[in-house]
């Protein structure tokens, strides 16, 4: 069982991230670097890095992504923090929480009192089957991948188990999509800062562009009901 | 499943930088405090009690829960893991915001819009702002003068910050 009080608590005093995307031209430490001055940068005093203890870095797979391990240590001294302990911490795709937490505890345990949190993943290097392959060991690689399934897959039986059980209309997988896309034209630094609707408008475009001679029609966006107009997010 | 239940791979990174309390107004005037936190961690596939749910999500928001005292129907935000569409739907059920088979319905009725009853995902999530690392996103947001309880969920692993 888990405690439900901590010996000493924990604040987060800074916060940043970078572009997200697929960005050939840029390494894995440009990213971090990046976020690392946009952390700089929202804190409301200057930061002595001298002062961090520890760097904490959740990063699921960049042996296998960038042909990198042992990352942590590599990236501490390119952000010039060597020799501070470095570690990387890796649980699938909760791997940048998991740090979150783990660094908490650490800070709770008294052991240390100020800890960078790293979060970092490069995976548009690799082809769309070496990516499948490489999240694949997320999985039981013993029993789950032989048998056929992939990431899609799984949650493919998780929405089919669901729409079974509970009579769930497919729409309803639509309209987070939407809803989150909505979201995410507001965020300046999503991969995506369009709403469904711009994406397809733009397929249309680059097909008929390219001399297609039946580009995909106005997308036909089935939402349940009249949504309100989406306020704009404060920090814009 | 379509192309747009599946959520993009991505390259980014994201960094927050974690102080003991009574450090905090040493490295900023405004720290967000983190008030709750849990995790567990589910097996493969064949091996879990059921398919249309998460059950570490359960587990780990109940540990989130009972630390920080809060409920469900404190959270003013969540940021969830969202890899596929379902995902979404399934923790917003498993963190207790919405009754077990219903999450389908809350999403059609826009109960997790920006102006719905249990905001989900607002930056976006994987979906649409790319895979991984949401925290910092609404960090930013509390940063700009919103009041808010928030609470982020990857799978097994939840924190609950409230901003100071």
């Amino acid at each position: 069982m888990s405690k439900s009080k901590w010996s000493r608590g924990v604040a987060v005093v800074g916060a940043g991230m970078s572009k997200f995307g697929a960005f050939p031209d840029k390494t894995s430490r440009d990213l971090a670097v990046e976020a690392f001055k946009d952390l700089k940068k929202s804190m409301d005093k200057p930061l002595d890095p001298k002062k961090i203890d520890a760097f904490y870095l959740g990063n699921f797979s960049s042996d296998q992504f960038e042909k990198q391990a042992h990352f942590a240590p590599i990236l501490a001294s390119w952000l010039g923090l060597s020799p501070i302990s470095a570690l990387r911490v890796e649980d699938a795709c909760a791997s940048g929480a998991v740090a979150i937490r783990q660094a908490a505890l650490a800070i709770a345990s008294g052991e240390y009192d100020v800890i960078l949190v790293g979060g970092l993943e490069k995976m548009t290097d690799l082809q769309i089957a070496e990516i499948t392959e490489a999240l694949g060991t997320a999985a039981d690689t013993q029993f789950e991948i032989p048998a056929g399934f992939t990431f899609p897959g799984f949650y493919a039986a998780m929405a089919t188990a669901y729409m079974h059980e509970y009579g769930a209309d497919r729409n309803a997988f639509f309209d987070v999509a939407i809803k989150n896309h909505k979201n995410g034209a507001l965020n300046d630094k999503a991969q995506f800062e369009q709403t469904i609707e711009q994406i397809m408008e733009a397929k249309k475009a680059r097909a008929v562009k390219k001399g297609r001679r039946n580009p995909p029609g106005k997308p036909t966006l089935s939402s349940s009901r009249t949504r309100k107009a989406i306020p704009t997010s404060p920090g814009r | 499943m379509t192309l747009f239940d599946c959520s993009p791979v991505s390259d980014g990174a994201a960094m927050v930088l974690l102080v003991s309390e009574d450090l905090a107004k040493a490295f900023s005037d405004s720290p967000l405090y983190l008030i709750g936190s849990g995790q567990a961690s589910d097996g493969a596939l064949p091996e879990r009690e059921t398919l249309s749910g998460i059950p570490a999500a359960e587990k780990a928001g109940k540990q989130a829960y009972e630390m920080a005292g809060l409920t469900p129907d404190d959270i003013d935000l969540a940021e969830v893991h969202d890899c596929f569409t379902i995902a979404e739907i399934m923790a917003s059920e498993d963190l207790g915001f919405f009754p077990r088979g219903e999450g389908w319905k809350a999403a059609m009725e826009g109960k997790t819009a920006r102006d719905g009853e249990h905001p989900i995902n607002t930056s976006g999530g994987l979906k649409a702002r790319g895979t991984r690392w949401v925290l910092p996103v609404w960090l930013r947001w509390l940063r700009s003068g919103n009041s808010f309880t928030g609470l982020r969920v990857s799978d097994s692993c939840l924190i609950t910050p409230q901003s100071a």
